[in-house]
């Protein structure tokens, strides 16, 4: 197909252009009746001059070239058209009335001619050669045209590549803005909320301590219920806070020695263990490369549901570590109440409970923030148990954290 | 010597003044206390400017931060400034515990970085603590 905006392609089913240049008028006529046919068109030229504007101006399968010319002799012509980047490439034939002669000849091939025909003419001849050059034309307009089709093929690819990798990246900036503009949203309102829950909280509780005397039993345990609701709540709110706090790396990697974390935690424990007479015993545990908070949270909430999830026996838990070469392997190992394999990959949901709040208290964000904390340190947390059989709680944590980690955090 | 303890306390809501007011040890001691509601009027009472030009060096001072118009950090500026308040103990009690609020205010020269209570357990604790600020009385 022919395209407007590519002037210079014409299309193979178009007419085909041959130049015939001589000042004879009645051999350009000639010319014109051997060759004319239905795919060539025959441009006339009386003189270089107006050969050499034509060959600048428009395309030819090739040129008949009548040797003597006036102006510019054919010769002449030939090497101009030779000599020009626009036309170097078009064939000539050169058309001789002279007996043959061997300088002309050797003149010709040597100024690019690529053929030459003695006149008289030879119709037969004359139309064989020169179909020869039109059909030599029609094959590169033909490769031309498919060159140019792939060229801007090409271009809309790679236009649409640019537009979509444009397009994706500020999708990416966009979606990183709203994340982090979620995340502070979630840290501040929780801020503003925890100040108006604590004065529900402390004036329920007040209330409670202090003025129950005057309350019906009705109102008293109305109160019970704003106050463990607000202190739910409470409970609640902290725990999304840490759990949105951790989304943002901007603590330092630091050497934590888990023995001593885990030594602290258990000290916070203590009053609760011995009034249910309950033991946990602690292996000895390596120093890790991590974030101090996020380690003190995960074995916190670890060994808080170790001892909370015991069931009506006395919590019995063991804390260990296994080095496994190129990373720690820790385990949280209790002889509670156990969980169903069908729960295994549910409870590191956030809000996910397996248990109403009066069995067991609590807002379904500790395991998720120990998923999210192991897993933002490139470890795997995980749990191995059963119904009635204790449960034991795994993770693991590289031993190196990669340099350009470490330097980002 | 009077029996009667002198405490500044500066704190823009009703009821956190009711509930730090509550926590304040009770025994045989008595307790007058000057409420200033927002950084403004704590200045005024610093400087002895208006109602508050007889004011008396507090025994204590009690600081919350987020306060309006003029917050407590630069009410923390202001008092330590001033010769004749400069050994009294200047507690901030805040509402969130900010380790940079923290840090800043003990630079200032606060006394104790404190939280506001959540719980009963939480008010006995600064009970205790503001104890060891009052004055004692035989």
């Amino acid at each position: 197909m022919f395209n407007p905006g590519r002037g210079e392609i014409v299309t193979s089913k178009e007419k085909v252009r041959i130049l015939a240049v001589d000042d004879n008028a009645a051999n350009l006529l000639a010319l014109d009746r051997i060759l004319k046919g239905a795919d060539l068109e025959i441009v006339k030229a009386v003189s270089g001059t107006q050969a050499l504007n034509l060959v600048l101006e428009m395309e030819f399968a090739c040129v008949l070239l009548d040797v003597k010319i006036p102006d510019i002799d054919g010769f002449e012509l030939a090497r101009i058209i030779r000599g020009d980047e626009l036309t170097k490439f078009l064939p000539i034939i050169f058309l001789t009335g002279l007996r043959k002669d061997e300088t002309d000849i050797f003149r010709g091939y040597e100024l690019g001619a690529v053929d030459y025909l003695m006149k008289p003419l030879d119709p037969i001849i004359l139309r064989s050669k020169v179909s020869v050059f039109a059909d030599l034309f029609r094959k590169e307009v033909a490769r031309r045209q498919a060159v140019a089709e792939l060229q801007k093929s090409k271009e809309e690819l790679e236009l649409r590549v640019i537009e979509r990798t444009a397009e994706l990246r500020s999708q990416a900036e966009e979606l990183s803005r709203s994340n982090k503009e979620l995340g502070q949203f979630a840290f501040i309102s929780s801020h503003d909320l925890k100040e108006p829950l604590r004065m529900v909280s402390i004036y329920a509780q007040l209330l409670q301590a202090e003025h129950t005397a005057s309350l019906n039993e009705e109102g008293k345990s109305y109160l019970t219920y704003i106050v463990e609701g607000a202190t739910r709540m409470q409970r609640l709110i902290d725990d999304l806070l840490n759990y949105s706090h951790f989304g943002r790396l901007d603590e330092d990697l630091v050497d934590v020695d888990c023995s001593k974390v885990v030594e602290e935690i258990l000290m916070g424990f203590k009053p609760r263990l011995t009034k249910v007479g309950g033991e946990v015993s602690c292996g000895k545990l390596p120093v890790i490369q991590a974030r101090e908070v996020q380690v003190i949270q995960l074995f916190q909430n670890l060994v808080e549901n170790a001892i909370k999830f015991s069931g009506k026996a006395p919590p019995r838990v063991v804390i260990d570590a296994r080095d496994l070469g190129h990373e720690h392997q820790f385990s949280v190992k209790d002889s509670g109440i156990g969980i169903k394999p069908a729960y295994h990959a549910k409870i590191f949901d956030i809000f996910q409970r397996l248990h109403s709040r009066e069995e067991y208290p609590g807002t379904g964000i500790g395991l998720a923030l120990c998923k999210k904390i192991v897993e933002m340190n490139r470890g795997r947390l995980w749990v191995e148990s059963d119904e009635g059989k204790g449960a034991t709680f795994l993770f693991t944590l590289p031993k190196t954290v990669p340099k350009r980690e470490a330097k980002r955090a | 010597m009077t029996s009667q303890s002198e405490i500044l306390l500066v704190e823009d809501n009703a009821a956190d003044v009711t509930l730090l007011r509550h926590c304040f040890p009770k025994t045989r001691q008595q307790y007058h206390f000057t409420i200033a509601v927002n950084g403004e009027e704590a200045s005024d009472y610093l400087f002895r400017r208006g109602t508050f030009s007889g004011r008396v060096v507090p025994h204590v001072i009690i600081l919350d931060l987020n306060l309006p118009r003029k917050n407590g950090k630069e009410v923390l500026s202001e008092i330590k400034a001033i010769p004749d308040l400069l050994k009294v103990p200047v507690l901030i009690i805040t509402g969130s515990n900010n380790p940079e609020d923290r840090r800043a205010c003990l630079e200032l020269g606060a006394t104790r970085f404190l939280i506001k209570p959540s719980s009963l357990e939480a008010m006995n604790a600064l009970s205790s603590v503001l104890t060891e600020y009052l004055p004692v009385y035989a």
